[in-house]
């Protein structure tokens, strides 16, 4: 799962407290989580991606499959263009892209289909 | 508030105006609490919205959708009263409750912004992309202007009705 988000972005901070409480189960699919803060965060100021997760979800910064940075100029180009405060991209093992969505805690069934190997759109 | 308290008692002399101004709040509310959570499901609203409902959201739901109800109450006696009616600010204040938060971390803006940026590139500037940040990160701020205007228009109505010749209100069948 590759992750793009504004640390501003409200379903953004309720889908890192939601993920967090499915953390056991995203580790155990062995599904890799990469979050990465938009470049310039979206446009808009907001806490550094590293103060964000320990304020909401602080048990991730140290969870083995997830992987939390920010995102360089050149990224926020390739994989979001249109500068969505929120949006994420299930990619299975073989590269081929499988959803983009955005607000995970809403799509949280898709996220979790994916993890256990039977994604929508498979 | 005297005079909207005098309104009140005005209009809610007819039960039909009591009926209007219950089942308004009821839509009303059940518009506002799909809605205001927009901004935690990336704009999606309706039954969806729902478990992400805070406190905070319900009591601005509550306020917001008794204020609007009684408003259009008001609105509907003016109009058979003959009267002229206040409506800007009350279209400002449900637009202003309403559309923040599914503005708010929805694709809506990115896509309006590209679009316009793919058109007339000067006149997206980097404050542009900014409008989402500020939209959410002021979400209070916006519903408390928006219920000051449902609160300005409820009041402009009140003393239209208080200006209004409210004899003449009741029809066969009210009481």
């Amino acid at each position: 799962m590759l992750w793009f988000l504004s640390t501003w972005c409200s379903s953004c901070i309720q889908a890192v407290k939601v993920l967090e409480q499915r953390k056991s189960k995203l580790e155990a699919s062995g599904m890799q989580i990469v979050v990465l803060k938009n470049h310039q965060n979206g446009g808009y100021p907001g806490p550094q991606i590293d103060d964000f997760i320990n304020r909401y979800a602080a048990s991730l910064s140290d969870t083995p499959n997830w992987m939390i940075g920010d995102a360089t100029a050149e990224m926020g180009t390739t994989y979001n263009p249109r500068r969505y405060p929120d949006i994420y991209f299930l990619i299975d093992e073989t590269g081929m892209l499988v959803a983009v969505d955005g607000a995970p805690a809403v799509s949280l069934d898709v996220i979790m289909n994916f993890a256990s190997g039977n994604a929508e759109g498979n | 508030m005297e005079t909207c308290l005098q309104a009140l008692k005005t209009v809610f002399r007819s039960r039909r105006y009591q009926a209007l101004t219950a089942a308004s709040f009821a839509l009303f509310l059940m518009l506002y609490l799909m809605t205001l959570p927009a901004a935690f499901t990336g704009g999606r609203v309706g039954f969806i919205a729902l478990p992400f409902l805070t406190m905070e959201l319900a009591i601005w739901s509550v306020v917001m959708a008794a204020l609007i109800s009684i408003i259009i109450t008001f609105v509907v006696f003016l109009v058979r009263q003959g009267m002229a009616v206040s409506k800007a600010s009350t279209v400002g204040g449900v637009i202003g409750g309403v559309v923040g938060p599914v503005l708010c971390c929805s694709p809506v803006l990115p896509v309006t912004m590209s679009f316009i940026a793919g058109i007339y590139p000067a006149l997206v500037g980097p404050s542009a992309w900014a409008l989402q940040g500020f939209i959410a990160t002021h979400q209070s701020e916006l519903f408390a202007t928006a219920t000051l205007l449902l609160v300005f228009a409820l009041w402009q109505n009140a003393r239209r009705i208080e200006a209004a010749p409210n004899c003449a209100v009741l029809s066969q069948g009210d009481s």
